[in-house]
């Protein structure tokens, strides 16, 4: 029973662990798009401010971003591998305790 | 005695839903485009107007699923690829252990706070704008899929933990179709198959036992009941839209929590998408005397999720004194129900926007993936008709809020639930506000 619990806290514990790298991944795109454009203000805030201020409409804020691709240069980045890999690794942590406790732990405790 | 519609009486439909094929071709459909979504997100482009992954899940899947909630309930989770996930781990390697007990007591607060961080967090890193971010979200929530799977029985995780099977239990109470038992029916079976299940089937994945069930918010439609059922006692029938809030037995503070936090999301996601936001930002930045985005967006977020909560409260404590009797409590969990059909108009619109002015980007990022590169306006319909539409559904979401309200309050008189029409016009008046304003897209 305790072990089985703390199992479970150690899975959310993991998947919130990889949610961090995950985030920390996010927040380190943003940093180089901002570096990239404008270098000057943080997070959010630098994307918005290029479209701000200069259009009083909806329509001419429609027209100017509608055309694919017209929202700013993007870098493109290689994917991840290490936090793809750490997701892989956790999923398959979980599925190698289900098949021990399914097909190994029971059956041994069945017999 | 007016005999009621069973779409089950109609025998193609029967013997689809009770074959193997349902709704196993729905789910292995979605599974396939979920696989592509997330390979795209996480190995595609950092481009999200020309990420296939962003545009399906964004653009498409996300405005879609009210609809789908209003008008066939929550058959999206049977065909969930979450649920599939689920289903495939539990039946290879799950242990089948019992809910835990506290994710059975506090499994809707549990899929309240989850709401409220993936919102939040949202925006402090940009999920949504970053197909990384949405590609590593789909597996956060894969990898709770699992762990839940490998342990536990059935559908745990979309029944306590799945922040969108709350939104899908909320949204379906307000949907038009229903699947219930035939009560002289059930009451002299002996079986109980529709919970335990049968050689072949698997009993209800959402844990609900069809004799006592009065609620659309925790069936999926998968069909189980229907195919375990020796005694064809299950019926699935179309109802008036709303109709599940006139009478909820059982009203539950967590999920009039839920209507309300929904709500606060739906202002959340309006305001930071208007042109505007920066100038809010700055003038929040005077008063935290600081630029920090978090910090920033921390205090617009705690504000715009506490009011539709304070306002609630508050419109119950002023019915308190109207409705002789009631506790401020008592209103709030009753009638925050109403607020519900207002969420579903509030998210339909918001996302109304993103599906019409940028719809075409599903066409053309989808074509990308065959190698064919097509790009130009992305818009489907102008702003004015976009507009036109987002205030309608809105509308049409207070006429739904305000009857609940009435019949939700025994159809009294209208000076006593005069607070709850007032909140519910108030909701409607700050939803069209926003709307009217300039917003940004998403791709």
């Amino acid at each position: 029973m305790i072990v089985r619990k703390i199992l479970f806290i150690v899975a959310i514990i993991s998947a919130l662990g990889i949610s961090t790298i995950a985030a920390e991944e996010v927040v380190d795109h943003s940093e180089m798009s901002q570096t990239e454009h404008q270098g000057e203000q943080e997070g959010h805030e630098s994307e918005q401010t290029e479209h701000q201020g200069e259009q009083d409409g909806h329509e001419s804020k429609q027209t100017e971003q509608t055309e694919q691709g017209h929202h700013k240069e993007v870098v493109e980045i290689p994917p991840n591998y290490k936090v793809l890999g750490g997701f892989a690794i956790v999923n398959l942590l979980f599925i190698m305790i289900g098949v021990y406790m399914k097909w190994f732990y029971r059956k041994g405790a069945s017999t | 005695m007016n005999k009621r519609i069973n779409f089950l009486d109609y025998r193609l439909i029967r013997s689809f839903i009770r074959s193997r094929w349902y709704p196993g071709i729905f789910q292995w459909i979605a599974m396939g485009v979920f696989g592509v979504i997330v390979v795209e997100l996480v190995l595609g482009t950092v481009n999200p107007s020309r990420n296939f992954g962003t545009s399906m899940t964004w653009v498409l899947w996300w405005p879609l699923i009210p609809v789908l909630f209003l008008g066939l309930g929550r058959f999206w989770c049977a065909v969930c690829p979450f649920g599939k996930v689920s289903d495939i781990i539990r039946k290879l390697v799950g242990s089948e252990r019992p809910m835990p007990k506290f994710l059975k007591k506090y499994g809707i607060w549990l899929i309240d706070i989850f709401f409220i961080m993936i919102t939040w967090s949202d925006h402090i890193w940009g999920i949504v704008e970053s197909p990384r971010g949405s590609g590593y979200l789909l597996l956060l929530l894969t990898t709770m899929v699992v762990v839940t799977s490998v342990f536990y029985e059935r559908r745990t995780f979309c029944k306590t933990l799945c922040f969108l099977g709350g939104l899908a239990g909320n949204y379906s109470r307000a949907g038009m179709l229903e699947l219930r038992g035939t009560p002289e029916i059930c009451k002299t079976c002996k079986s109980q198959s529709c919970f335990k299940g049968d050689r072949i089937t698997e009993g209800c994945p959402m844990f609900q036992y069809v004799r006592t069930m009065d609620t659309s918010a925790d069936c999926n439609l998968c069909g189980n009941c229907v195919k375990t059922c020796p005694n064809n006692s299950i019926r699935i029938s179309p109802r008036k839209p709303t109709a599940e809030l006139w009478g909820i037995k059982n009203p539950k503070m967590e999920h009039a929590f839920l209507a309300a936090v929904i709500m606060g999301i739906v202002f959340v996601q309006n305001i930071t998408m208007l042109e505007i936001w920066q100038d809010i930002l700055k003038a929040i930045g005077t008063v935290t005397q600081t630029s920090s985005y978090s910090i920033n967006f921390t205090f617009a977020f705690v504000i715009l999720m506490g009011l539709p909560i304070g306002m609630l409260w508050l419109t119950a404590k002023l019915a308190t004194t109207q409705i002789s009797g009631n506790k401020i409590r008592e209103n709030f969990v009753r009638l925050g129900y109403a607020i519900i059909p207002l969420d579903l108009a509030g998210h339909l619109a918001h996302n109304l926007f993103h599906a019409l002015t940028e719809g075409k980007a599903i066409w053309f990022n989808t074509v990308s993936l065959f190698g064919y590169e097509i790009s130009g306006n992305v818009s489907l319909a102008s702003t004015g008709v976009v507009q036109f539409l987002q205030y309608a559904v809105v509308v049409l979401g207070l006429v739904g809020s305000v009857y609940a309200v009435y019949r939700i309050g025994n159809k009294g008189k209208w000076t006593t639930l005069l607070p709850y029409y007032a909140l519910m016009i108030l909701f409607t008046v700050m939803n069209i506000y926003l709307f009217s304003l300039p917003m940004s897209h998403r791709v």
